[in-house]
């Protein structure tokens, strides 16, 4: 067929079922990415497109113009049904086995990148100096490290408010709890650059004793005047076991915590387990208690995070 | 139409039955081929994991297609685990199959092909068109004069947008010699200056890639004198467009409608209410910022 200069050839979104190839002329294509931006490619002679919409029956994915008069094949999907009958099974189902194919790799890549930008996601965020963010300027700033479309921004920013970091709005977020966003970036990015688990990430026993920490403090903790709040120990111990079903609390079990300094002794004592007095000559444990909160929100949230973004995705 | 070579030189694919525990395909093999299962079941062996069964393989399904097709290595053992019957599609068969097809079909498995290539390259390339962009948005993220590690920074750069570590440290010599960023004593720390202007350098980036003219290098010498008078006047100052054009005609700034319109481009005036234009000191200081380190954005300074 020949198509005059200027004319439309087909939309975006039509459903020709046909294959296009250039014969004579130039052709533009035109399309919107994911972010509604508007991208164009020329289509010389020996271009083609518009495989997908014949064999599968999909969207065309340009609004193609003529940027000259233009000669074009089109092969109808009458004629394609018609040449696969002539041709052997086995050619069918190499065909059938591309275009699955082509299925699955669009389909990874989408995952992928949903995946891979929720980091990025997490490194706009923990840099705002300002708690109410528009979703439009995080959409821009985004735009520099992903090419997520919008609807799959959406869903990662509803992943982070159901972790209760942020809250959504109409056309705004709020941060809910930027120094638990921080931590969550810094896992992450110490998991992907050192391949290892970073100190952040708790063990079973930590964790119980720091939530027995919690508990007791709440019960009867001690406001300190450097903003820590201090258990005594015989509340720590008498917490911890009826936490952890009778088990007791120990200077071993107390280890990792004292040298990562999560919880300090009063008075102070070494934290290598061989130089150490008993617990009975610790008077008490002092913390960080908004840190230890968050550690363990951090705590609850990670291991459900990958799984998370898997089925959103 | 054309359409194609007559069938007569087709060579046929090879028809086998296999004993159960037969190998019809592993990695070792030097022949190309696709295996069709016709009857019984091949199994997929992992050979890394001790020919674990990794997947079945059932009757009317394919393997090698993308080993024949595409040249791509195939990463299991095939096997049959009961009595099967397979046909062999080798390189001969299916260039000669190939030769057969209609051109228009051929161009339609070449487009599927190229299609899916282009997607897998797509997954593992990186995420940043322009590396020296990229980087310069990741840095305007940072405070000023904060000490960054420079190895700890290119890591989280390269992970965030998967730009490879030299092409990373290459973006970041730019930066360096356009003085956007400055190394601290060795080269092992750095300290970004002015973050603002990094974001600033990375929209000109941008607009040099899309070949598009950016708009803080293109003021014409009154534009620029307009410029500097509203950036000495209150953010938010609102008047409607004549009022604007005589405000900046009083102060012999006298433009022409096309001059105010190219301005309105610019975006220093954002619409309210009334058709009256609001004064956005934001914009104005951001094209003051650029023209006052036109040299380093340019990568013109010494």
């Amino acid at each position: 067929m020949n198509i005059e200069e200027g004319k439309i050839l087909c939309m975006q979104g039509d459903h020709p079922h046909s294959f296009y190839i250039v014969k004579k002329g130039t052709l533009v294509a035109s399309f919107k990415d994911e972010q509604n931006e508007i991208q164009t490619k020329n289509l010389g002679p020996g271009s083609t497109f518009g495989e997908m919409s014949l064999v599968e029956g999909e969207p065309l994915e340009y609004t193609v113009r003529a940027e000259e008069d233009c000669e074009i094949e089109v092969i109808p999907q009458s004629l394609y049904h018609e040449a696969m009958e002539e041709q052997p099974l086995w050619m069918q189902s190499v065909l059938s086995f591309l275009t699955k194919r082509n299925h699955i790799a669009q389909e990874n890549k989408r995952k992928k990148e949903f995946i891979t930008t929720f980091p990025s996601l997490l490194f706009i965020l923990s840099k705002s100096s300002d708690k109410l963010i528009y979703l439009k300027n995080i959409k821009n700033e985004l735009k520099n490290f992903s090419s997520l479309s919008s609807l799959e921004t959406y869903k990662l920013l509803l992943i982070l408010q159901d972790f209760r970091l942020i809250r959504l709005q109409a056309e705004t977020l709020t941060i809910e709890n930027e120094n638990l966003i921080n931590l969550l970036y810094e896992t992450l990015r110490h998991r992907a650059i050192y391949k290892s688990a970073s100190h952040n990430i708790l063990s079973i026993i930590e964790q119980a004793i720091l939530t027995a920490f919690v508990k007791a403090a709440g019960e009867k903790g001690e406001h300190q005047p450097n903003g820590f709040v201090a258990v005594k120990t015989t509340d720590l111990a008498a917490q911890t076991k009826h936490s952890m079903h009778g088990m007791s609390l120990t200077m071993r079990s107390l280890e990792t915590l004292l040298q990562k300094r999560l919880l300090q002794a009063s008075p102070e004592t070494s934290t290598k387990i061989n130089d150490v007095a008993g617990l009975e000559n610790i008077e008490k444990f002092s913390a960080d208690f908004d840190k230890i909160l968050n550690l363990l929100e951090l705590n609850r949230i990670y291991p459900q995070l990958d799984k998370k973004l898997v089925v959103s995705g | 139409m054309i359409r194609g070579d007559s069938r007569k030189k087709l060579i046929p694919p090879t028809q086998l039955s296999v004993k159960a525990g037969f190998v019809v395909y592993s990695p070792q093999d030097e022949e190309k081929k696709i295996i069709l299962l016709n009857e019984g079941e091949l199994v997929a062996l992992d050979p890394k994991v001790n020919n674990k069964v990794v997947f079945k393989i059932r009757p009317g399904n394919l393997v090698g297609v993308g080993s024949l097709l595409e040249r791509e290595p195939i990463r299991y053992v095939f096997q049959a685990s009961v009595d099967s019957s397979i046909t062999v599609i080798n390189d001969e068969c299916m260039e000669s199959e190939l030769k057969s097809l209609p051109v228009w079909l051929l161009a339609v498995i070449k487009a599927i092909s190229a299609r899916t290539r282009r997607i897998n390259e797509s997954i593992r390339s990186a995420k940043t068109a322009n590396p020296l962009a990229g980087l310069a948005t990741f840095c305007k993220f940072f405070k000023k004069d904060e000490f960054l590690q420079t190895k700890a920074l290119l890591q989280e750069f390269s992970w965030l947008t998967k730009t490879p570590m030299p092409t990373a440290s290459e973006a970041l010599k730019t930066l360096i010699r356009r003085k956007l960023v400055v190394f601290q004593g060795d080269s092992s720390c750095l300290t970004i200056p002015n973050p603002y202007l990094l974001g600033i350098f990375s929209d000109y980036q941008k607009a040099k890639d899309l070949d598009k003219p950016w708009h803080p290098f293109n003021l014409t010498l009154q534009q620029k004198r307009i410029l500097v008078l509203l950036s000495t006047l209150e953010n938010g100052t609102s008047k409607d467009a004549t009022a604007w054009i005589a405000f900046f005609k009083e102060r012999n700034l006298e433009i022409s409608v096309a001059d105010w319109l190219q301005m309105q481009q610019f975006e220093w005036f954002t619409e309210r209410a009334n058709h009256l234009l609001s004064l956005d000191l934001e914009k104005i200081s951001y094209f003051e910022t650029a023209l006052k380190y036109e040299q380093n954005i340019k990568g013109t300074v010494k």
